[in-house]
């Protein structure tokens, strides 16, 4: 009898023996036999129950691996940590498998602008390299804007009127918050001519400088398409004669793709 | 005016949407380099074990869009693959991809008369379940501006596809190999549409994820058996 229970001991310990474990990288831990690893999955054999079923789990979801038995199964696996502590347990090396985001990102952007001494719109192009590796981006940035002075801040300039024409240039990066919701920080210098028209009629023209700080809020989609939206505020000081500063609130809405 | 609306309902009756158990298989191309197990085989389709689990009731008997464990879940319900059986499209779509992965020389699906081999198989479970998006079902309310808004939204899901008997036998019925059961339970977060068809898309997208990984076990598991 003591031989027979001995016998059982022993086979109970050959079958702990042949039992293999997979440590997915959440931490569930999966008890099962290891039929095959190759550079994508680990084919796994286990019991659900009364069946035994043959199954695959993708090399990007475990963290290690461990074996049982020994000698039965063939790695053909080059990218392997041993763990020598611990008998043949194998740690994967996940970082071959970390995907680098490197992606091309274009939005063109509407966005009204209401001033406490002008309102417009501007339509904006940006174009920026977007990677797994930095939170910042830094677009490319090609745009056109008009305005309207409210009649009361222009009434107080002394002309009749005034066309002023001016381009702008800058950075405008984007700080990611999370997966879809950015940080916009954008500094543009301004330069520009005026064409002045007072109440005699006389005519006179000027250059103008200025500086155009904005901050954002702005909703990207993960998607490689989609539509974005946004809202943020702008400041503006110029040297010019009827249009000095100014303080607004803009909306954005634009295309992803 | 009377009749008109006699005939309303009857369109509406007519008008169940059909889903397929389809995926693209141009991009499963196997090299030239592979070498095809050298038999052909007609694969017969599989028999339809699926009810025999507690698990796929849900599917039976309910629609794609139904409340599961007190959450809206979409799931690929029975009822829209009326067009053909599971069983059907399931194993058609198994014989493309064996025949894209150049498994065997040749595949046939449940066609006895030009190949010496056969294999048979039974499927037990093809499920899919997923939460619906509400965020999906708000955006496409807004047109096309509002779904391509919404089009990266992703909600949890299970899809558990399970095969079992799986052998190849000579045309005599002398068996050749048992490949036993194979078994992939996905776990994950999949993309949602705003009508609760995703579960049946999503569904389609492992099944080649799975029928993948199989043909590769099938190659692994022939390697040394003998063929006359």
């Amino acid at each position: 009898m003591r031989v027979f229970f001995i016998f059982i001991f022993l086979c109970f310990s050959a079958l702990l023996n042949a039992q293999d474990q997979i440590t997915k990288r959440d931490g569930e831990q999966i008890d099962c036999v290891i039929t095959k690893v190759d550079e994508q999955v680990i084919y796994f054999d286990f019991h659900d129950g009364e069946r035994r079923l043959s199954s695959f789990i993708p090399m990007t979801e475990v963290r290690s691996y461990q074996r049982g038995g020994e000698g039965s199964v063939a790695d053909s696996f080059d990218s392997i940590i041993v763990v020598e502590d611990k008998v043949n347990e194998v740690l994967v090396d996940t970082t071959r498998y970390v995907e680098e985001v490197d992606e091309w990102v274009n939005l063109v952007v509407y966005s009204p602008r209401i001033g406490v001494n002008a309102t417009g719109w501007g339509v904006d192009y940006y174009g920026y390299n977007l990677t797994g590796s930095s939170r910042w981006g830094l677009p490319l940035v090609v745009g056109i804007e008009g305005f309207d002075l409210r009649p009361d801040y222009f009434d107080k300039t002394g002309y009749y009127q005034a066309e002023m024409s001016y381009m702008t240039f800058g950075v405008s990066p984007f700080y990611r918050l999370g997966d879809k919701f950015y940080l916009q920080l954008g500094v543009r210098l301004i330069y520009g001519e005026e064409e002045l028209t007072d109440f005699s009629g006389d005519v006179s023209s000027n250059m103008f400088f200025g500086l155009n700080p904005s901050q954002g809020i702005v909703f990207i989609p993960e998607s490689k398409a989609g539509v974005t939206l946004g809202i943020g505020i702008y400041e503006k000081v110029l040297s010019s004669d009827v249009y000095n500063n100014d303080v607004g609130v803009t909306f954005q809405l634009g295309i992803k793709f | 005016m009377r009749k008109l609306l006699f005939f309303i309902p009857l369109a509406f009756w007519g008008c169940t949407i059909s889903q397929k158990i389809t995926y693209k298989t141009d991009d499963l191309a196997a090299d030239k380099s592979v070498t095809p197990i050298p038999v052909v085989v007609d694969v017969r389709i599989f028999t339809d074990n699926r009810d025999s689990f507690e698990a796929n009731s849900v599917l039976f008997s309910n629609p794609h869009q139904m409340r599961l464990d007190g959450k809206q879940m979409c799931i690929n319900s029975e009822k829209h693959y009326k067009k053909d059986t599971v069983v059907n499209q399931f194993t058609r779509i198994l014989v493309d991809h064996f025949n894209k992965a150049r498994l065997f020389e040749m595949s046939l699906y449940d066609q006895s008369r030009f190949s010496d081999y056969y294999m048979t198989g039974t499927l037990n479970s093809f499920y899919a379940q997923q939460e619906y998006s509400t965020g999906a079902a708000v955006g496409a309310s807004f047109g096309l501006v509002g779904a391509l808004a919404t089009s990266g939204i992703k909600t949890p899901g299970k899809i558990i596809i399970d095969v079992s008997d799986l052998k190849l036998f000579r045309k005599d019925g002398t068996l050749v190999k048992d490949f036993g059961s194979f078994y992939k339970e996905y776990v994950d977060e999949f993309k949602v549409d705003a009508y609760c068809w995703c579960a049946f898309w999503n569904a389609n997208l492992m099944l080649k994820d799975f029928n993948t990984f199989l043909i590769e076990k099938i190659r692994n598991d022939m390697e040394g058996v003998a063929l006359e």
